[in-house]
């Protein structure tokens, strides 16, 4: 009887799982939507920006700017993750994938600096005893705006600008498919212009107001921000894919064990009728 | 007429015909574009521009933002804008947006914390690693 009881309570225990969990599973593929689509959005303006910063670039050879240019100074690495979890191996497998780097590259962890963007990744360098750039921890959230990140990346620049760190790499995971993502490591600073984009500048002769080293100033800012706020997307987009995933695989666990335990529930009733019957005809047997 | 969109991250948030454009940044001042101007650049750190059609004006507050300017097609991409009545309060309009967003994370992060130890209590409550 108190097996029986136990029994049921596992059952409606695993059921209130599997609910909760195919509601996630529900509510990361309407959010994967909406990032892909954000994503997608926000691909021809960063496009822009970099297109107006080359051409501006490739008006005038002698124009140059500290970003542009590589420092010795040690490291910075910006490790992007999210703020909850529930999310598979997604943040593990970054983590993992940063300390393998780490150890390649480097002997101590006065060797570079870190910045982190999501409360898991600040939780992790806070336990890791990484000298971390951003005091607190910087959120990570579906609705992303550059309010939530512009202290971290400014910091960073001022920090280059001042030689107080070098060269700025980025760890993320990149959205390939809804099955699979792909840990990346994309650099930040110096700012590179690839070929493909030095070959896609516009052809009109602007004038630049107040002046061609003033929009430098400002445009470095703006690439900064608006790259990092693109990589977030990329990074966010895989975030809702992982945990899809992940609430997919529990949701189907979850039925399985259901199943399994209601064939248990079974077998123990089945027990008890058996036991009651036996008890029955034992005591008509006996009279 | 200069026809002006400013993009921001959610795609093309504001699209109309002026006659005039009067970009403002508070670090580097300001110039107005009319008709027929020749393509110009600028960037605009925190600031606005100034719409206008006949009489009436508008003022447009931006932040992070490249204005651009070529055959009477200017376009702004901007991280945020805040539509006003007068530059001041287009400007309160942003900032009172970011500051809300700023105590919004103060909070979330002071919920996530919360919520990650009583996770760490729980599953340590539970045993789960003795089952």
């Amino acid at each position: 009887m108190a097996e029986k009881k136990q029994i049921k309570e596992r059952i409606q225990a695993t059921n209130k799982t599997y609910q909760i969990t195919s509601a996630m599973n529900m509510v990361s593929t309407s959010k994967l939507k909406r990032s892909e689509k954000s994503l997608k959005t926000f691909r021809p303006i960063s496009d822009e920006i970099i297109r107006i910063m080359t051409s501006l670039l490739a008006s005038n050879d002698e124009l140059t700017h500290k970003a542009l240019l590589s420092s010795s100074s040690k490291p910075c690495y910006i490790i992007i993750a999210s703020d909850r979890g529930l999310i598979g191996n997604y943040n593990n497998a970054l983590f993992k994938f940063f300390e393998a780097y780490i150890a390649s590259h480097h002997k101590s962890n006065d060797d570079f600096m870190v910045a982190t963007i999501g409360f898991k990744a600040y939780m992790y360098a806070k336990k890791k005893k990484y000298n971390i750039v951003n005091q607190e921890s910087v959120n990570n959230r579906d609705d992303i705006l550059f309010t939530d990140f512009e202290d971290v990346s400014n910091s960073i620049l001022k920090m280059y600008l001042n030689d107080e760190i070098g060269k700025t790499t980025v760890f993320y995971s990149v959205f390939i498919n809804t099955l699979n993502s792909k840990i990346v490591r994309e650099h930040l600073l110096p700012i590179h212009i690839r070929e493909r984009d030095k070959n896609n500048i516009d052809s009109i002769n602007y004038t630049y107001e107040p002046g061609k080293e003033s929009v430098l100033d400002s445009m470095i800012n703006l690439y900064i921000n608006y790259s990092l706020y693109r990589i977030m997307l990329e990074a966010k987009t895989s975030e809702h894919a992982a945990r899809m995933n992940a609430m997919k695989n529990a949701k189907d666990n979850a039925k399985e064990i259901e199943e399994k335990l209601t064939l248990l529930y079974n077998h123990a009733r089945q027990n008890q009728i058996t036991t009651e019957l036996i008890d029955i005809i034992n005591g008509s047997n006996a009279v | 007429m200069i026809e002006l969109k400013i993009y921001t991250p959610k795609g093309i948030e504001h699209e109309e015909k002026y006659d005039s454009i009067v970009v403002y940044d508070q670090h580097s001042g300001s110039f107005g574009v009319l008709s027929g101007h020749i393509p110009v650049i600028s960037t605009i750190s925190n600031g606005y521009v100034c719409v206008k059609t006949g009489e009436s004006e508008k003022f447009i507050a931006v932040k992070g933002a490249v204005f651009k300017m070529q055959n009477d097609e200017a376009s702004i991409v901007s991280e945020e804008i805040a539509i006003g009545e007068s530059s001041e309060d287009a400007m309160n309009k942003l900032k009172e947006s970011y500051l809300r967003r700023l105590n919004e994370n103060k909070e979330r992060n002071v919920e996530l914390a919360l919520a990650e130890n009583e996770l760490k209590k729980q599953i340590k409550k539970s045993k789960a690693g003795h089952i």
